[in-house]
Order: C-alpha cells, then sequence, then structure tokens
C-alpha cells in the first residue's frame, strides 16, 4: 500500500513538472523558465562565475558559513538564557512588556540595526541570524518552562531538591520537545531571514543571487536560487525531523 | 473590598518597574557607547510624537502607514485562511492529498521571501505582489494546522456519529470541522506572525508607504530612532492583533479553552 502510495506521489510531481516545462515553453506563464532552462543554469553555473560575480558553489558556501555560525550561536544563547530566566519567574514577571513587545516584531526589521552596527559586511548578517535564532529559541524556551507539572516539582522538592537541581533533573527533561521546537523555529526563521538580509543588502550569497537574476533579466538564475534556498531549507529541516526523533524517543508528545 | 497588594505588586508595580529598568539601561547605553548605535529615547519620543502628526515620510503620517500595513495584511491573511482551510478540507481526500498536496508540499519548501522577485515580475509592484507573499507566508501554518486538526478527531465523536448513523459526509460536516476549531486558530495566530514578516519583507523590497517602508527608510538615512520607532510600533500593533485574534477564540471556542 505505501509503495502504490510511493508511486503516487513520485508520478504527481514529474506530472507536476512536465506542466511547467509545457507552460513555460507555450509561454502561458510570464517570465517563468523552462524547467530544462534551469537545470541547464544549474551545470553552468557550477564552474560559471557570470554574470554576478560568484559560481553555485561559492553562494552555496558563503549562505551556509553565516547561517550556520549565526544559527549555533544564537541558539545556544537563547536556549540557556531561555530556560533559566523561564525558570526564574521574577525576572519574568518583571519585563512582561518589553518582552511581549519584542516578541512582535517581526524578524526583517532587525536588518537596519544589523548594518548600522556592523556595517554591510559578513559580520552584520552573522549578527542578524544571531539575533533572530536567539529570540525565537529564547521565546520557545521560555514558554517551555511553563508547562514543567506542578507535581513533578514538589514531589522533588518533598525529596530535598533545591530550585537549580529541579531546574536541571526536572525541568530541562522534561520540556524536551520545547527544545527540538526551539531549534526548529530557530532554524527556520534564521534562513528566512538570511535570504531576506541577501536580497537587501549583500554582494555574494543565494538571495543575492536571486535578485541579480532580476537586474540581469535571466529568470532561469532566479528560478535556479529559489529552488536551491527551498532545497536547502528542506535539508535543514529534515535533520532536525531526525533529531526530534532521536531526542523524543520513548516520549509522548 | 480588601486591597490585594500582591496582586497589585505583580500585576501594577513589576511591569512598570520593567519598562523604567529597559529605558534605563537603553539611556546608558546610548550614553555610553553613542547616539549613533544607541540613539537616545528623546530622539525616539520626539520622532513618535512629531511623526504622529507631521507627514514626514513619503508625505503619510504614522497613522496612514500603519493604516497601510494592516490593509495590505489584512488581504493577504484573509485569502490566506480562506484558502487554507478550503485546501484542507479538501486534501482530506487521501487521493488529492497524494496528488495536489504533494506538489503543494514540494513548491512549500521554497520560503516567501525568496518569491518576492518572482512575485514583483508576475504581478507587478502594487498591492497584488504584497498580498502573494503574504499569502505564501500565512497560507502554510493554516493549512497544516487545519489539517492536523481534521485528522485527530477524538475518536470517541466520531463513533458517536456513526451510532446515530449520521453518513460520512455529516460526521465530517458537523463533528470534524467543528472539532478542528482549536487548530484553525492556532493556525491563524502563527500565520499572523509570518504574515508580518513577510509584509516587512515586501515592504522593503518595494514600496512607498507603510511600517516596512520606514524600516527600510531608516537603513538609507542610517537613522536608528526611526528604525525603533517603526519596530516598537509593529510590535504594538501586531500584539493587538494577537489579542483581537485570542477574543474571537474565546468567543467561538471557549470549549476547547476550558480544558
Amino acid at each position: 500500500m505505501a509503495k502504490r502510495e510511493n508511486l503516487i506521489k513520485i508520478l504527481a510531481i514529474s506530472a507536476f513538472f512536465f506542466l511547467w516545462e509545457l507552460v513555460a515553453y507555450y509561454g502561458y506563464i510570464k517570465y517563468l523558465p523552462r524547467l530544462s532552462e534551469v537545470g541547464l543554469k544549474l551545470y553552468i553555473k557550477m564552474y560559471d562565475k557570470r554574470p554576478e560575480g560568484a559560481t553555485l558553489p561559492e553562494h552555496i558556501i558563503a549562505s551556509c558559513q553565516i547561517f550556520g555560525v549565526g544559527t549555533f550561536m544564537g541558539f545556544i544563547v537563547g536556549f540557556f538564557l531561555g530556560s533559566i530566566i523561564g525558570w526564574t519567574k521574577p525576572v519574568l514577571y518583571l519585563f512582561r512588556i518589553p518582552f511581549e513587545v519584542i516578541r512582535n516584531i517581526s524578524p526583517i526589521a532587525y536588518i537596519p540595526i544589523a548594518i548600522v552596527w556592523f556595517g554591510i559586511g559578513t559580520s552584520a548578517r552573522t549578527f542578524l541570524i544571531f539575533i533572530i535564532t536567539f529570540i525565537m529559541s529564547f521565546y520557545t524556551m521560555m514558554d517551555g518552562m511553563k508547562i514543567v507539572p506542578r507535581p513533578l516539582v514538589d514531589v522533588a522538592k518533598v525529596f530535598g531538591a533545591g530550585h537549580w537541581k529541579v531546574f536541571r533533573y526536572i525541568a530541562l527533561p522534561v520540556s524536551r520537545p520545547y527544545i527540538i521546537a526551539a531549534l526548529r523555529q530557530a532554524i527556520v526563521s534564521g534562513w528566512q531571514t538570511l535570504v531576506a538580509a541577501e536580497l537587501l543588502a549583500a554582494q555574494i550569497g543565494l538571495g543575492n543571487m536571486i535578485i541579480m537574476g532580476r537586474y540581469f533579466v535571466d529568470f532561469s538564475l532566479m528560478v535556479l536560487g529559489m529552488i536551491i534556498i527551498g532545497a536547502i531549507g528542506y535539508g535543514i529541516n529534515y535533520i532536525t525531523v531526525v533529531m526530534e526523533k532521536r531526542l523524543l524517543r520513548g516520549m509522548k508528545v | 473590598m480588601r486591597l490585594d497588594f500582591r496582586k497589585i505588586i505583580s500585576l501594577l508595580v513589576l511591569p512598570v518597574t520593567g519598562i523604567g529598568v529597559t529605558l534605563g539601561v537603553w539611556h546608558l547605553l546610548s550614553i555610553s557607547v553613542g547616539p549613533q548605535r544607541f540613539p537616545p529615547l528623546r530622539q525616539i519620543y520626539d520622532k513618535l510624537i512629531f511623526f504622529a502628526a507631521m507627514k514626514q515620510y513619503a508625505q503619510k503620517n504614522i497613522l496612514e502607514h500603519i493604516g497601510f500595513s494592516l490593509l495590505r495584511i489584512s488581504l493577504g491573511l484573509s485569502i490566506a485562511i480562506s484558502g487554507g482551510i478550503i485546501f484542507s478540507i479538501v486534501t482530506y481526500v487521501r487521493e488529492v492529498d497524494l496528488t495536489i498536496g504533494t506538489i503543494y508540499k514540494v513548491l512549500r519548501c521554497i520560503p516567501p521571501i525568496a518569491w518576492i522577485p518572482l512575485s514583483i515580475l508576475w504581478f507587478g509592484l502594487g498591492e497584488m505582489s504584497k498580498a502573494f507573499i503574504i499569502f505564501w507566508g500565512a497560507f502554510a501554518p493554516v493549512y497544516i494546522n487545519t489539517s492536523i486538526g481534521l485528522t485527530t478527531t477524538p475518536h470517541d465523536l466520531v463513533d458517536l456519529g456513526k451510532l446515530f448513523s449520521l453518513k460520512d459526509w455529516q460526521i465530517f460536516m458537523y463533528i470534524r470541522l467543528p472539532a478542528a476549531l482549536p487548530y484553525i486558530f492556532t493556525g491563524i495566530k502563527i500565520s499572523l506572525g509570518a504574515a508580518w514578516m513577510c509584509l516587512v519583507a515586501a515592504e522593503m523590497v518595494a514600496a512607498l508607504e507603510g511600517l516596512g517602508y520606514l524600516v527600510v527608510a531608516s537603513m538609507q538615512t542610517l537613522d536608528l530612532s526611526l528604525c525603533i520607532t517603526a519596530m516598537i510600533l509593529m510590535g504594538i500593533v501586531s500584539l493587538m492583533l494577537i489579542s483581537i485574534v485570542e477574543l474571537i477564540e474565546r468567543r467561538i471556542c471557549h470549549w476547547a479553552l476550558l480544558k
């Protein structure tokens, strides 16, 4: 049964690609490059720097470097700060209103701040990704600390555990689903924001490749960039799904 | 009525001190690091007040900018919410899910922001391209949450329907769909956040009004006080939107919140 479903899925996707080729060939949708053109572009861009000055592997490495460093640091800092502040209630109550306002600010609005503080180089984008992943994981961990069951904490306290011991041995393990959720939130919004930052201010990177495709009226370059961004995003997301299965083994979510 | 001091402290005194501390830290930073990187509070306040009355940026005052942003959000979000619900009902049929649903899942990998250049080419610089970006960002949360809600209806409810010999479409219409309401609201709340993100991105790339335009204007003039004003307004407005959705949620599916 599952085999048949997979067959249908593959058929559907190939039918979609065939339709795309057909529609683009006859020009029913404006500016849509043919699939074969995009494939050819992928082959050419592997070694050709034209027109925007970098090959595809260079773009991918530039984007992934910034994304990796920024997300890693942001997640670590956000995870620790978020869980500690979520656990120690007074700080939470004290900064409730600023926290609520900051939480609702669109991550992309941080781009000018990053530019004013760090210029338009790599460090600005790394800082941007850092701050966005930090905010996302910070708030998710703070929420995670709210669902720690009261009875477990009470039992631990009856047996003489202190505030931090309860945090380490009960609150953190119980909020494992939230750790994964924090990681996912951080990764998804970090990747999206990186694309936005590269669209607006960058010399290299996948988002820059898309916008350059538009400026040079090279639509196959643009669509190729979109596909690569989607594929990498899917790949990173897939890693978190695998990690989720590992980490939440034997846990009802 | 007896005054409850603990309640007063936790509801009034602590948050007010929190705001005070935040502003104080910001003030210290602006003194020590410099007004270029941390614009002084006075400047932000001036901007906010001045801005409310004067039509400084793009001949529009603050309310008009907020209004434009809200209009765009409501256009994109209403298409996304209705489309997401309809699409999840359609893909409840297994065969449709296997074909059209799979194609959508492949397309969904491309983030909304990567669609901006193509959508500008397709729909022009006007409102349609922004609506498309917001739609693309807000559609997925509604669709995914609704379809989860439709498939995870409690078994006893469905069994009860069968016991009363309801037809399949009746079970779907009168049991599965209402039971999915809390999930739909969760999806709407998530998609609201996504819509703001897409809106700002779309306005930053091509717009002459709206909060995202203010952000890009601050980037071009390197005037951080304007950026922070826009960010604070953005946070407050979207906080208000979320509380409106929560109010409606409390009205419509109070039964789910009681649990």
